[in-house]
């Protein structure tokens, strides 16, 4: 055949280092997506071991093959219908007889496989002796190798086992008597079935059906519903199981596994005889303690805010520069070498696009230092604690620890959040913590509270982004108790159960990968809707609006005579209450129904360019000093962030009142730079303090982005969808109205 | 060798009134056929010895179990988890 590529699935628990594995061996060779008709994310990856072209394939990590998550729905059906040619059982050394109970799984479906002993080390450090040897032998002879992921240890042997892989015969998984009597009942019923005959015709196939039937697993019942008899038998030997043993079969088939487990490791593994306290233990002892677990956890997210608000700022500055500077003067001198000078289009190139485009590009350092502390969180093993810390005051909301994850990866995008309330198992616990989502504030937020919060408060910056983060959790709180106290009374207690892996330092492969996959995301986002959004807007706006202004023509009308004032000024009225009641402001919001990024964007364009030409006059200087200047102002940048990074402790403990510590100052912000902010000059003419700030919580609270509310849809249907998107837009007109009312009574506006 | 505890112990009490520090025996989980079925797909199985790593009453605990598993379940799975004090097998 023309193509050999050979599928490959790594398969495993949660937490047994699967994606260090995945990542390891594909590189930067891999293809992120969605599994078909899910949400689940979707991993593959190529790997060329000699002349053969593998393909990998990362399946969701899953504790079982049971039916209960979409997770183990999607691991399950892969191996069964895309039949990869081998599967890698990933496992944890460390939690070895937990970890082989899916295998044992895995075993009963008689699938080719390897077994990866991963995370030797911290096996080696506890002093846990794993015998491949006897393990490869007791499981019918198939490959056992021992790896470290992020050492990348093991991984060649692995790749030479995957080159001489030759499927041997796996062993049968023995049950109780019991169980066999009643799987023996029901093989002649399954094979009488001429239906089940494709996919359930081989022996081990079948038996692997009957055991499935008499777990009650509901998607296989679904699929034999046709077959009364079958139904029947398996009622009738559950009842048997039942009676006798006053157990459920699947308790039982539980018990045999385990069981089953034991003989394979006996003798196989040695611990150290006293279940001693590890270091990850000793470090939870104080993270997760019942007092000082939540102080230090709001100490993290605090020190994660400053990285954010504080370091970022010398790199926004360098971006803004550039794009302003350089890149504009490069377009406007482009343009006029090929006669385009002065016409409209470069008013749509300068004014629509490089500064629609530029305006959200500026906040790429902010992002990356964003996603890149939320990805440290996650791989060093503390974003699990979290959800242990914040479970007692989740439960107060009627919700669980487990919806705290969501939660928390909203602060970074509200998309991912939406969809990873998956992990929650009872479903009106996920509609209620996707309806929360997006009450927690984005990074598409932030440069929208950095703007004005630098353009209205200066130095105090910082405080109105972290009471925009504080007021949507706030939001978020009473909404939950909204729905779990009034709307869903009847909801019943919820039960959290996970996993704490260990805490291990974060690897830097972990770390940037995922950091990467949201830039590039961003850039997209910049590249394909902003830039469509920011072009739209400046067509909208050079358009003059039919019979408000006879002297406009196309590209010379007044912003406010043009299509898009005229839209934006019928809505205006609905703001006026809140203090924003302006035409720019307005049609910001409007934009930022698209995407959060484009508020800013509009704001830029409307406010700080005119009609006509783009009227910039490009600087004298040649490409060579231009570049030499990027380069110098990169470096100075550079030098500020680290010094920016030592000031987190004094920024952090001066918020302790009663204390001043003295910022380290070796280098100053270069003063050009606050002025080069042109949009923050317009701003403080357009909005009094007191409006702004209104403006800002209409802006975190109003409905996330198209991209967050198609992600309700998908997940939880349009009726939930419209419920949220009214809810938002309601509590966000009624909060920024509230703001801006209150304080004109307290006399501060 | 490890056959099911005895689930008439005189001496049994629900995991959420353990403390940090004790390790107890599960004797059974009272609940729903899914909450057997979820502990037992994370390795929590009935017989099995359990330490208490942290855990305050109303809050969430933190266990270890099977050497280097950690798990944390909500107070109210806790309740519904009955334990007794760890008695070693005469096998260990």
């Amino acid at each position: 055949m023309a193509h050999n590529t050979l599928t490959v699935a790594l398969a495993g628990n949660p937490n047994s280092g699967k994606s260090t594995v995945f990542n390891a061996l594909t590189g930067a060779r891999q293809h992120v997506g969605n599994w078909p008709g899910k949400t689940v994310e979707k991993k593959e990856g190529s790997l060329r071991i000699g002349q053969r072209e593998y393909m990998l394939v990362d399946l969701p990590g899953t504790y079982s093959l049971n039916a209960f998550s979409p997770e183990e729905v999607i691991a399950r059906d892969f191996i069964l219908q895309e039949e990869p040619a081998v599967v890698v059982a990933v496992v944890d050394s460390a939690n070895l007889e937990r970890n082989l109970y899916l295998v044992v799984q895995l075993l009963e479906m008689h699938i080719p496989l390897i077994l990866l002993l991963n995370m030797a080390d911290v096996a080696d450090r506890r002093h846990i002796q794993i015998d491949r040897e006897k393990l490869s032998q007791r499981l019918g002879g198939i490959p056992v190798i021992s790896a470290v992921g992020p050492r990348e240890i093991g991984l060649e042997e692995l790749k030479t086992e995957l080159a001489e892989f030759v499927p041997r015969p796996a062993p049968s998984v023995p049950l109780a008597p019991i169980l066999e009597r009643e799987i023996a009942t029901l093989l002649p019923v399954i094979g009488a079935d001429t239906t089940l005959n494709g996919r359930y015709a081989s022996p081990w196939m079948s038996r692997w059906l009957a055991i499935k039937l008499l777990e009650a697993d509901e998607p296989l019942l679904a699929e034999v519903a046709h077959n009364p008899a079958l139904l029947a038998a398996v009622n009738e030997a559950t009842a048997r199981i039942q009676a006798e043993t006053e157990e459920d079969p699947d308790a039982l088939l539980a018990d045999s596994r385990y069981a089953f487990i034991t003989s394979l490791v006996r003798g196989a593994i040695t611990r150290p005889r006293a279940d001693a306290a590890t270091r990850s233990d000793r470090i939870d002892h104080i993270m997760t303690h019942a007092f000082w677990g939540i102080p230090i956890f709001l100490a993290i997210m605090l020190v994660v805010f400053q990285i954010t608000a504080n370091v970022s700022v010398p790199y926004m500055d360098w971006i803004n520069g550039v794009i302003s500077g350089p890149v504009t003067d490069w377009a406007l001198a482009l343009l006029a070498t090929i006669g385009l000078g002065g016409t409209w289009i470069e008013a749509l190139l300068v004014n629509g696009v490089i500064a629609g485009v530029g305006a959200v590009l500026v906040f790429v350092p902010p992002l990356l230092f964003l996603y890149l502390a939320l990805a440290i969180l996650e791989d060093s093993g503390y974003m699990a604690r979290a959800a242990f810390i914040m479970d007692r005051f989740m439960q107060r909301l009627g919700l669980h620890g487990k919806s705290f994850l969501p939660l928390l990866v909203g602060f970074g995008c509200n998309v991912p959040a939406v969809y990873a309330t998956r992990t929650l198992e009872n479903p009106l616990d996920r509609r209620i913590t996707g309806f929360l989502v997006s009450f927690m504030s984005c990074g598409a937020r932030l440069p929208i509270y950095l703007i004005f919060g630098a353009a209205f408060f200066g130095a105090a910056s910082g405080s109105l982004v972290f009471a925009m983060y504080l007021l949507g959790i706030v939001v978020a709180v009473l909404t939950s108790l909204l729905l779990t106290r009034v709307a869903f009374r009847d909801k019943p207690a919820p039960l959290f159960v996970m996993e704490l892996p260990p805490y291990h330092w974060p690897h830097w492969r972990n770390v940037l990968l995922p950091m990467w996959h949201r830039i590039r995301d961003f850039f997209t986002h910049a590249g394909t809707v902003i830039m469509a959004a920011s072009i739209a807007i400046w067509l909208l706006s050079a358009i003059p609006a039919p019979g408000v202004n006879p002297e406009g023509s196309f590209n010379d009308v007044p912003l406010e005579d043009s299509l898009f004032g005229a839209t934006s000024r019928l809505i205006a009225p609905v703001f006026a209450p809140a203090g924003f009641g302006t035409w720019e402001a307005s049609g910001a919001l409007v934009t930022g129904f698209v995407a959060k990024e484009a508020v800013i964007a509009t704001l830029n364009q409307l406010y700080t360019t005119s009609p006509g030409s783009a009227n910039i006059e490009p600087t004298a200087a040649t490409l060579g000093e231009d570049l030499v200047e990027i380069v110098v102002d990169f470096g100075r940048a550079t030098l500020l962030t680290a010094q920016e990074i030592v000031n987190i402790v004094p920024r952090t403990v001066n918020l302790l009142p009663g204390i001043e510590m003295p910022l380290l100052n070796i280098l100053n912000q270069p003063a050009e730079a606050e002025d080069s902010f042109a949009l923050q000059d317009a701003l403080r003419q357009a909005f009094t303090p007191l409006a702004a700030v209104a403006f800002n919580v209409f802006v975190l609270l109003y409905v996330p982005c198209m991209a967050t509310t198609a992600a309700l849809r998908h997940e939880f249907g349009t009726r939930w969808m419209l419920a949220q998107s009214g809810y938002t837009l309601l509590v966000a007109w009624l909060a920024a109205v509230l703001v801006y009312q209150g304080g004109r009574l307290l006399g501060l506006g | 060798m490890s056959d099911k505890p005895d689930m008439y112990r005189a001496d049994t009490y629900p995991l959420n009134l353990a403390s940090p520090g004790d390790t107890v025996d599960l004797v059974a989980i009272r609940g729903g056929k899914r909450l057997h079925k979820r502990l037992a797909d994370l390795g929590l199985n009935v017989g099995m010895p359990v330490r208490i790593i942290q855990g305050v009453s109303g809050g969430p605990m933190l266990l270890a179990f099977k050497g280097d598993s950690r798990l944390a379940i909500g107070h109210g799975i806790a309740a519904k988890i009955v334990v007794a004090p760890h008695q070693p097998s005469p096998a260990d």
